[in-house]
């Protein structure tokens, strides 16, 4: 041949190849650690949680009644096991649910600041939430205290629904899709709006409440069914791990390495609406942890998503268990409604990580 | 070519391809083409060479008939395609925070190898472009033409038997220029079907077996560089009046004077 130099055959790997290799393996295993590392402080950060609160009950008092509920007093117990253990484990899946949506939205829309917010879903479970609390319009069926929450959903799921067929029905790429949700959150934010104006001012105290985002009417239900969501729809994300970095590599990238891209999108669009629609309805809306959360354990462990989605869940759950340590502690007394935590969270948060990243390039 | 061929062959036959019910390949038959070969595909800008390379791909929605050993390649699964050709397209991606690596690995996945041995064949892959010491770069912090080279890791890593390049050297200096071109070369010379859009006239007489030439989604010329490149098809593809110049060694020269029907300088 002219044109050929002696190579080697294909497989056989140089001493500099394997050296490389050990490094890449050595990037993994710290990225395990990290991941973690991760879990280890967001249980810290629970437990905290879980041990800090008005009340007069101790760590040692907590920890005790956790594994020995008998050894308590009646009240202590029900404080313990009716609300801060709830308020603890569901600040956990909260984050978990709407990190997971969030770096899902991120990677299958090419958009970094995709979130339920700015598709507009936190808007329009507000809108039929607001809906259900001022003109008791919803869902037939449910009694008062589930009829919130079961609109939210609704209105949550069909923000999304309405998205998806706007996609469908005008070939919509990643671009338009996130301008469709902008435009469906500025819609719902305008008949929320309006909702409010004609609210009496009892609605309207409860309405800016739930808009706020509480865990304060956090119960076993609420866990059960925000655990349940996350159980059905987490090990389908974690399958769709290796494909979801493909698509980080644009469209045509992934499909000729054989992912099929319209299907991952729908079905990631699907488990992230989900996750959000459960978690919104369930605490109102909560900002910046979808975002944050994600960024977080991109600069942690880069995106390969079998190591982002747990890294991003995990992210989610510790920044929202913060959130409600700080709710709890910031006024004492007082349990501050937690999405202004997490914005007073997240806002550092993410500030630090935009400037980090600036003076690196 | 008299003889038949025994082995697998593309064949591309009424391949038609519109957008928004404007025509960009209009009824396009080609030449078998045969493993073993570099193709060039060479053209004016907008003449649909880069959708010839995203129909075979079944990026964009396609009508005709392609044939590779037996099968339809228009009606192929994601994951058989994947398995059958590999692409590399005109756009690097800029801002995933993956290394050179994990990307090569990433492109693998439908060959379903276990994770040590993906892992050596992809080392071997970068090796082979003589991008190993970047396996551990993330994509930003690669140079332009540090990232095309890896997106053709990319494109070879399932050792596919076609291989569609759509400009594999635009943003290359000369040296890895030469570089590419060569791998690409031996990529053919070791059984591959190679199938590149080459914007350099030179490279494509330079390293090609055969030259297609594409004019407005027409086949104009088909042939070996000696015979495709001839300042009749410059004049009439490019609108360009040229001179093509037989070096020695062979090497072909395309020097432009001007626009067709200006005078020589």
């Amino acid at each position: 041949m002219m044109h050929a130099d002696g190579a080697k055959p294909a497989a056989a790997v140089s001493a500099a190849g394997l050296r490389t290799l050990d490094g890449y393996r050595r990037l993994m295993r710290r990225r395990r650690a990290s991941v973690a590392l991760l879990l280890i402080v967001a249980l810290a950060s629970a437990l905290t949680d879980f041990v800090s609160g008005p009340s007069s009950l101790g760590l040692a008092d907590a920890l005790r009644g956790l594994f020995d509920p008998e050894s308590l007093a009646r009240g202590q117990r029900v404080i313990l096991w009716e609300v801060r253990l709830p308020i603890a484990v569901l600040a956990i899946l909260v984050g978990m649910a709407l990190a997971l949506a969030g770096v899902e939205m991120q990677t299958i829309l090419g958009n970094p600041l995709a979130e339920p917010f700015t598709l507009g879903v936190s808007s329009s479970a507000a809108l039929g939430a607001a809906l259900a609390i001022v003109l008791g319009v919803g869902i037939p069926g449910f009694d008062l205290s589930w009829l919130v929450p079961a609109n939210a959903f609704v209105f949550a799921l069909g923000a999304l629904l309405l998205l998806q067929v706007l996609a469908r029905t005008h070939h919509a790429g990643p671009e338009t899709l996130v301008l469709f949700g902008i435009t469906i959150g500025f819609a719902a934010g305008a008949l929320l709006s309006l909702l409010q104006f004609v609210a009496s001012e009892d609605a309207l105290q409860q309405l800016v409440f739930w808009t706020m985002g509480s865990l304060a009417r956090a119960d076993w239900p609420s866990v059960g069914l925000l655990a349940a969501v996350l159980a059905a729809t987490m090990p389908f994300s974690w399958r769709a791990a290796r494909r979801l970095t493909a698509l980080r590599l644009g469209d045509d990238r992934a499909r000729s390495f054989g992912v099929n891209v319209d299907r991952l999108r729908l079905w990631a669009l699907v488990r992230a609406s989900l996750l959000a629609a459960t978690a919104v309805a369930l605490v109102g809306t909560i900002g910046f942890v979808g975002l944050v959360g994600p960024h977080m354990a991109r600069l942690l462990v880069g995106e390969d998503h079998r190591f982002l989605l747990p890294a991003s869940v995990l992210c989610g759950a510790l920044l929202m268990s913060l959130a409600s340590v700080i709710s709890k502690t910031l006024v004492p007394g007082v349990l501050m409604p937690v999405g202004i935590a997490t914005s007073l969270v997240g806002l550092p948060v993410f500030l630090a990580l935009i400037t980090r990243r600036h003076r690196r390039r | 070519m008299t003889l038949p061929h025994a082995g697998p062959m593309l064949e591309i036959q009424h391949l038609t391809v519109s957008y928004r019910n404007h025509p960009v390949l209009g009824d396009l038959s080609l030449p078998p083409l045969l493993p073993g070969e570099l193709v060039a595909l060479v053209g004016p800008n907008a003449t649909g060479k880069s959708t010839l390379l995203r129909a075979l791909a079944q990026l964009v929605p396609a009508s005709g008939q392609v044939r590779w050993d037996g099968q339809d390649l228009l009606a192929l699964s994601t994951t058989a395609l994947a398995r059958t050709i590999g692409y590399m397209p005109q756009s690097l991606p800029e801002t995933a925070a993956l290394n050179v690596l994990e990307v090569t690995l990433t492109a693998m996945q439908a060959q379903d190898l276990p994770a040590g041995k993906a892992q050596l064949a992809a080392i071997a892959v970068l090796e082979r472009l003589g991008i190993d010491d970047l396996a551990l770069r993330r994509l930003d912090q690669l140079s332009g033409g540090q990232r095309q080279v890896a997106a053709l890791a990319q494109a070879i890593a399932r050792d596919s038997p076609i291989l569609l390049l759509d400009e594999p050297t635009s943003a290359l200096d000369l040296r890895h220029q030469w570089r590419v071109m060569n791998t690409v070369r031996r990529l053919a010379d070791d059984g591959h079907l190679v199938i590149a859009v080459l914007h350099d006239l030179a490279l494509a007489a330079q390293w090609a077996d055969r030259i297609l030439v594409l004019d407005r989604g027409c086949l104009h010329a088909c042939g070996t560089p000696q015979t495709a490149l001839t300042p009749d098809m410059l004049r009439a593809v490019y609108g360009v009046e040229a001179r093509v110049q037989r070096c020695e060694h062979g090497r072909t020269v395309v020097l432009v004077d001007g626009p067709a029907g200006s005078p020589r300088t």
